[in-house]
């Protein structure tokens, strides 16, 4: 890895540290347990609200882990308070709402954007989407039917993908691969799990823009204060929870496609201990730094998301002509990166970069939104981010590159690339081929 | 904190909104440095930082002879990271040395390609030594680029965010700052600016090149078909050309000419949004910016056709007549429907606009609501205006994709008679103050992030001349009228302005479904009996097929009874 010597460096972080601090949300709590943030700005007449549900993955039943990813299919697809799907849109777009809704394992988030002319509305729109979801048995058995004929109508490639991925315990790997978790699925499943974990005690909402605290708190005690604990017994505030540990899956998956390229990835779960919040904060900028600092005969990107759950993921693609040097390659830069870590210019720009993208929040309110909950604002985590030293950081670096813990996936293989991976250690492994 | 219900009027408290009700355009601080740079501020006071944005006017559509992804290559060179002038002098010789290599090695695979089949070139006993010295050359580069790639000056500065954005019209870079860095950001960018150091090409033509081997270039295939046939003639025809050739054919020295008109002064908009105050960072710019020196001939200038100004006569947009292709592609099945409409400064451009929301441009629009939640025809429908860009003649565009089971003649059908219905029935008063609404709520929700705005603000500013063309909803202050807009329909959703292109498989070598698999074999046998020249009947196969597709599926079952009862009686 290149380590830039740049003796501004250590002037500048310690300038960027001492920049200004992004104005905390005001916080307050409605009998159900709902935590309520507001953050005021009165700039724009634009009221932001977002509902953050989080829920855990060890709540799925088991034979039934697509369960999450369905429940978040069906709520796409029905109804919403009196509402047909069709007319919940009118009902948005007549008042020129913006609403989205996005899933991933263990959690579901609605979004909703209004002239804060038509708040009240609009968070009648949005208790209607998270509190009153409307299904229709038939139209969610077809789409049951509709996902699993989807699923097995997947490539190779795609099965593969979609194997790693939930076997690293990405987000947005919402169902198992295949069609195993979603045959013995029933309406009552479905009813069933979406009361248990979409709940106000495990929910955040999240209010920014034009309106003042005590608008606020009316708006929320009026549309979601009769949403009450579910009849099971309330569940703790869900810290970000690892992944399971990879299992009797292979280290290596391998799909023989033809095609002039190939592709690595290297994917590991977040380990139990992924260190402190600061350490958390910094090492998404350090791997991406690492891709920026890698050289050699391919590019390689190491992304870590700093969302609470988010496993690492490394890529590497090759031309034709470099298909030999891909997994020594990149298995030597893995090896590398965990055995030196990182220096300390890398660690004053990221302390640096971390406390420049802070200050930028103030312009960015739909990341200022994000970051209300993730804690980024917190003036703790400033200081605590400041205090990190390189050896925490290489400790639990360590941690997240520890061989075993790795899976790969090897995409456009050929069979002197298994041989090379085999011979590297990368056993057992598994072969994908299309049919012929 | 635990919330207890205070019995107060809700009403009221509801009413009060705030401070922020009647804010509408952006307050711009507009202004021009002497050497012609546009400069653009919006103030946010208090925010502690700026969001600056350098815009360049001329995109993939004007690069003066080079293929249009010259722009891009242009733009990630200059703008991915920010290469010191003085190393790039240094790289000079490594630059001319990899440029020989690279060309000669590229010749020599171009006189391959062109033997006949079957036949072997001798091989040049320069390759070995042209394929090390290219590789060595980058090698090289790759070593010195190094700390470029991984820290640059603006990083020291604290820019985050940064992004870059290129169009047929224009390219910009992005970047959040800490408010305190900005003063030092001008003399950065300006220096970047007045050097233009493009080193950094070779890695970002192999980069690109391995996305379009990827096959993601940075614009659709499929859009490169129509654009092509629909605008004929006109400067975007091309613009969404990208072939590994055309980025092979490109050196760093071309490069480097190109950047030298093209980010001359009179071609640059500054936007800049934050903690800044308008008349107070002006001195700054003048010392900095302001002292950029103009190219010579480096007016904005088109290859071919003249701009389409507001005033030209209408029919000066139309097509040689309405065209319909049919492209047989490996990919998904798309049905691409593109109108020649006027560019972002004509004055039909809102009730153009206002046309595109009561189309498709919500959820819960004409075409999503018909075609995709009631009907179910489509899976998707998308609606763009602008396409590939807004400063001369340019397509209004619908994409859809079929839902299973149906056909691309079936959707095509569809939305014609969407169209046809948009044209004759009277619009209803409430679609168009609920269009109204939405392009209000689209332009004062752009307004709130000092991104979007800074994009919205330079990309106006380049297309149009005016960043007030970014908010004609507000501007017209909702006095869209009905007649206007379906006069408007009238005017330029006519099929002499129109091209339709179908993208699907080939029936003959994938067919549809099962039932369309056996019509082909029970077709083909009949046709070999009356036909006697197999090409023509693939010919008369395809079309009946296609024909064929415009049936319900039991409608197409009978007839494959009826033809199988003729081919065995």
């Amino acid at each position: 890895m290149i380590r830039p010597i740049l003796p501004a460096l250590a002037f500048l972080a310690a300038a960027a540290l001492s920049a200004q601090s992004v104005p905390g949300p005001q916080a307050f709590r409605l009998d159900s347990g709902l935590n309520c943030l507001l953050l005021e700005n009165h700039e724009r007449p634009l009221i932001r609200m977002e509902l953050d549900c989080r829920w855990d993955r060890s709540e799925l039943p088991a034979g039934k882990e697509a369960l999450g990813g369905f429940l978040a299919e069906a709520m796409e697809a029905g109804g919403a308070g009196g509402y047909s799907r069709a007319g919940f849109y009118r009902a948005l777009d007549a008042q020129g709402m913006k609403y989205t809704f996005t899933a991933r394992m263990g959690g579901y988030r609605w979004s909703l954007v209004a002239d804060s002319r038509a708040q009240e509305t609009a968070m009648e729109r949005l208790a209607d989407a998270v509190v009153r979801p409307a299904f229709d048995g038939p139209q969610v058995e077809s789409e049951r039917r509709a996902l699993i004929k989807l699923r097995a109508s997947e490539t190779p490639r795609g099965r593969a993908v979609s194997r790693f991925l939930w076997n690293i315990g990405d987000p947005a790997a919402l169902t198992p691969p295949g069609a195993a978790g979603l045959e013995y699925l029933e309406f009552q499943d479905l009813l069933d799990f979406q009361r248990r974990v979409i709940r106000p005690e495990a929910s955040t909402l999240v209010l920014y823009g034009d309106l003042n605290l005590t608008q606020a708190k009316q708006l929320a005690l009026m549309h979601l204060g009769i949403w009450g604990p579910a009849a099971q017994a309330p569940l703790k505030p869900i810290p970000p929870k690892p992944a399971p540990r990879p299992g009797p899956e292979p280290r290596l998956l391998a799909v023989f496609e033809p095609g002039p390229g190939a592709e690595l990835w290297a994917g590991a779960p977040r380990p139990d201990d992924a260190g402190s919040p600061a350490v958390a904060a910094l090492l998404p900028i350090l791997m991406a730094r690492a891709s920026r600092s890698f050289f050699g005969p391919f590019e390689m990107t190491f992304r870590l998301p700093a969302e609470a759950g988010s496993p690492l993921l490394i890529k590497a693609k090759v031309a034709q002509a470099d298909r030999d040097a891909l997994v020594p390659g990149f298995l030597a830069a893995l090896e590398s990166l965990r055995r030196t870590g990182f220096s300390p210019e890398d660690l004053a720009c990221a302390l640096l970069q971390w406390n420049a993208e802070n200050s930028a929040l103030p312009l960015h309110p739909e990341a200022m939104l994000r970051e209300t909950t993730s804690g980024r604002l917190d003036p703790g985590l400033a200081r605590a981010v400041g205090r990190v030293t390189l050896k925490e950081i290489g400790e639990v670096l360590a941690v997240w590159l520890a061989p075993e813990r790795i899976r790969f996936l090897l995409l456009g293989a050929d069979a002197p690339m298994v041989q090379a991976a085999e011979a590297a250690g990368l056993k057992p492994w598994v072969i994908v081929r299309p049919p012929a | 904190m635990r919330f207890r219900l205070v019995p107060l009027a809700l009403s009221a408290l509801l009413g009060v909104a705030g401070a922020a009700q009647g804010v509408r355009l952006p307050q711009v601080y507009e202004t021009t440095l002497g050497n012609g740079i546009k400069v653009l501020v919006v103030e946010r006071p208090g925010s502690g930082a700026v969001r600056a944005q350098v815009s360049v006017r001329g995109g993939r559509a004007n690069t003066g002879g080079l293929p249009p992804v010259a722009a891009d290559l242009l733009a990630r060179s200059l703008f991915v990271r920010a290469l010191p002038a003085a190393l790039e002098q240094k790289l000079a010789p490594v630059l001319v040395q990899e440029e020989g290599a690279f060309e000669a090695l590229r010749l020599n695979r171009l006189a391959e390609a062109r033997l006949p089949r079957g036949a072997t070139a001798l091989a040049s006993p320069d390759l070995p030594s042209l394929k090390a010295l290219e590789e060595n050359a980058m090698a090289s580069l790759h070593r010195q680029l190094g700390e470029v790639e991984t820290w640059d000056a603006l990083d020291a500065l604290g820019a985050t965010g940064r992004c870059l954005q290129v169009s047929a019209d224009a390219f910009s870079q992005g970047m959040d700052l800490p408010a305190s860095a900005f003063g030092a950001w001008c003399r950065t960018e300006s220096v970047q600016l007045r050097s233009l150091p493009v080193g950094r090409f070779p890695l970002e033509r192999e980069r690109l090149i391995q996305e379009i081997e990827a096959g993601n270039p940075p614009s659709p295939a499929a859009l490169s078909v129509l654009l092509a046939m629909a605008l004929s003639g006109r400067p975007y025809a091309l613009a969404a050309e990208f072939h590994r050739s055309q980025v092979e054919s490109l050196t760093w020295r071309d490069l480097k000419t190109y950047a030298r008109w093209a980010l001359s002064p009179e071609n640059i908009t500054l936007v800049l949004v934050g903690d800044l105050n308008g008349p107070a960072v002006l001195p700054q710019l003048e010392r900095t910016f302001g002292t950029l020196p103009k190219a010579s001939g480096s007016a904005a200038h088109w290859e071919g056709a003249q701009l389409f100004q507001a005033g030209d006569a209408v029919s000066s947009l139309e097509s040689p007549g309405g065209r319909r292709l049919i492209v047989s592609t490996t990919g998904d099945a798309r049905v691409f429907f593109g109108w020649r409409v006027p560019p972002a400064n004509h004055p039909d451009g809102s009730s153009l606009r206002a046309l595109t929301q009561i189309l498709g441009g919500a959820p819960s629009a004409r075409l999503n609501q018909n075609l995709v939640a009631t009907r179910g025809i489509a899976k998707r429908v998308t609606i763009r205006m602008g396409v590939p860009g807004r400063r001369d003649v340019n397509l209004l565009v619908i994409e859809a994709e079929p839902a299973e089971g149906h056909s691309l003649e079936e959707l095509e059908q569809s939305i014609q008679d969407e169209i046809l219905r948009l044209q004759r029935e009277p619009l209803a008063e409430p679609e168009v103050r609920q269009a109204q609404v939405q392009l209000e709520a689209d332009e004062v929700l752009v307004q709130e992030d000092a991104g979007a705005l800074a994009e919205a603000l330079g990309r106006a500013q380049c297309q149009g001349g005016d960043w007030r063309l970014a908010f004609r909803a507000l501007e017209a202050d909702g006095n869209l009228k009905a007649a206007e807009i379906q006069r408007v329909a009238r005017t330029y959703l006519i099929p002499s302005r129109a091209t339709i292109a179908q993208l699907g498989p080939d029936p003959l070598l994938l067919p549809m479904d099962r039932t369309e698999s056996r019509l082909l074999q029970v077709l083909t046998a009949l046709l070999e009996r009356k036909l006697g020249s197999p090409a023509q009947s693939q010919i008369v196969l395809r079309e009946a097929l296609r024909q064929l597709r415009m049936l319900s599926t039991a409608e197409r079952e009978q007839t494959l009874k009826l033809l199988e009862s003729q081919v065995h009686p």
